[in-house]
């Protein structure tokens, strides 16, 4: 029997389901070290007898769980500034750091209604939250150590060394294949150069941390975020997980890649081979030349989507609202086409028979109702998901306007 | 020619950095929680910032100089601080400092601003 992982599961009862797996993971290895803690001080294992002391000055499972997830009435501005700090915040004792600043900003809260003598509007709140600091720089703080990189900058600057690494090894790895392409061994071609591309990831690298290494030193990073940082518009983590950067950056390669095929600069394999010797050429029906550009400017809004997911990964009304018009735009199209069936033609090639070219279109046809279908299906799902989320984007700002009331 | 603003500013922050310190540990001999501390120090003169004084108290508690439980307090959970034996040695021998230093910086800033 652990007891530590007993109590973990008497807090988890009281904890909100969408946070119940994380925080009670959290808190197992909070205690976890905790216990090592006294163990290391002592020199030997805990006893039954000081792990129940620990779990007792703990405190009552249901008050832990409330300290740690907050008050169901947490103002939205509150909730998303509290995310914000927890993010740059180092994963040990995180709970009890963001138990403290949660409770430090409920009586900064009441010290502002008790002196305006009613409920803070969305704005006084936002003040408060302002003075309290910005979320890079409050968090850091827990750090208490010097950084070559700042707290405002640090966050982006992993992301942008792989964003770089990632762009100079795929125009290496592209403009060596071209030139490889050309020489009776191109594999052995390749393998001669890869040797640059260490040197060039490793300048790249350099430079990427010299750039930001000159904004932290003349720019003033913090001193700028700090006045010029808006707690209204800070992430809504509450209303969709950030996207992270790998998830934006494989759908961005994928959106530019059927742009391309879209705009046939990549050719796209169209011959259906069906039995020794004999195969038909498939190719879309006039039906896709009546959507063939509204198909093109939603790929293009999609990639821009996505683009805008690697800058700003949470949800917000403007990236909710792109997304609200592709899916509005794609099931428009998909009606289109759904109405001007079937979605393709062959070209029959020497040797086939008619029967065997009313057979290559059914099953093409066929394939593509079933997954043109689904991919309905699914995008009038999303759409529902995304206009709930505005809803719920809009009742949790309401919420400051109904409590001012 | 004066000193700019900015400088001023930038030595200000420095003087106060240590002195802080010896201020929240000896507020801290009686057990208080974070907001109630902040509010005891502004009423001595002495602001800290919230963002500021969090932290503080967490890397003092890590150093083993203060120590820390959850309770209630009316009707809501909050961590209150006091400074631990280790905490009470040390804020004996930085007094002992602070006012040899004093007494020093005393001797020498003698007829400055007067």
């Amino acid at each position: 029997m652990n007891p530590i992982w007993d109590y973990v599961k008497k807090v988890e009862r009281h904890l909100p389901a969408a946070r119940r797996t994380e925080v009670a993971g959290a808190l197992y290895a909070t205690l976890k070290a905790r216990k090592e803690t006294i163990e290391k001080a002592k020199g030997a294992k805990a006893t039954d007898a000081e792990i129940a002391d620990m779990l007792a000055a703990e405190g009552d499972p249901l008050r832990v769980a409330e300290r740690i997830a907050g008050p169901s009435g947490e103002h939205d501005l509150v909730s998303r500034y509290l995310a914000s700090v927890e993010r740059h915040l180092p994963r040990e004792g995180v709970l009890d750091v963001m138990a403290e600043l949660r409770e430090a900003l409920r009586a900064k809260t009441e010290e502002a209604e008790e002196r305006l003598g009613r409920a803070a509007s969305a704005d006084e709140i936002a003040a408060v939250l302002k003075a309290f600091g910005a979320p890079p720089v409050v968090a850091a703080r827990y750090e208490g150590r010097m950084q070559l990189i700042g707290p405002v900058l640090y966050p982006w600057f992993w992301p942008t060394q792989r964003t770089a690494l990632g762009l100079v090894a795929a125009v290496f790895l592209v403009l060596t294949a071209l030139r490889a392409l050309g020489t009776d061994r191109p594999i052995q071609a390749v393998l001669a150069r890869i040797d640059n591309l260490l040197g060039l990831g490793l300048m790249a690298f350099a430079a990427v941390t010299l750039v930001f290494i000159a904004v932290e030193r003349w720019g003033d990073p913090v001193k700028l975020l700090e006045n010029r940082w808006d707690p209204t518009s800070l992430p809504r983590d509450n209303i969709r997980k950030p996207r992270s950067l790998f998830e934006s950056g494989v759908s961005v390669f994928f959106d530019v890649l059927f742009i391309l095929v879209w705009l046939k600069f990549v050719p796209f394999p169209n011959e259906l081979p069906l039995r020794d010797g004999a195969s038909v050429s498939i190719v879309l029906s006039p039906a896709w030349s009546v959507v063939y550009w509204p198909i093109l400017a939603l790929a293009l809004l999609s990639a821009a989507g996505h683009l805008h997911d690697m800058v700003r990964p949470a949800w917000n009304r403007l990236r909710s609202g792109i997304s609200i018009v592709s899916y509005v735009g794609g099931l428009a199209v998909l009606g289109v086409l759904f109405q001007g069936r079937p979605f393709v033609d062959v070209q029959p090639r020497p040797g086939t028979s008619p029967e065997e070219l009313t057979r290559a279109v059914g099953l093409v046809d066929g394939l593509l109702l079933v997954s043109l279908g689904i991919t309905a299906a699914i995008w009038a799902i999303a759409l529902g998901v995304e206009v709930w989320r505005q809803v719920r984007a809009s009742r949790l700002s309401g919420g400051a306007a109904l409590m001012a009331a | 020619m004066s000193v700019s603003a900015d400088i001023l500013e930038a030595l200000r922050l420095e003087l106060r950095r240590g002195t802080l310190i010896l201020a929240v540990l000896g507020t801290l001999r009686s057990e208080k929680y974070g907001y109630t501390l902040k509010a005891e120090l502004g009423g001595l003169g002495i602001e800290i910032e919230e963002g500021a004084l969090y932290p503080m108290l967490r890397r003092l508690e890590t150093q083993g100089l203060l120590t820390s439980e959850w309770r209630e307090d009316a009707k809501r959970q909050k961590r209150f601080y006091r400074l631990s034996d280790d905490g009470a040695a040390a804020l004996t021998q930085l007094a002992g400092e602070w006012r040899a230093m004093n007494a020093s910086l005393s001797s020498i800033l003698k007829g400055v601003g007067s």
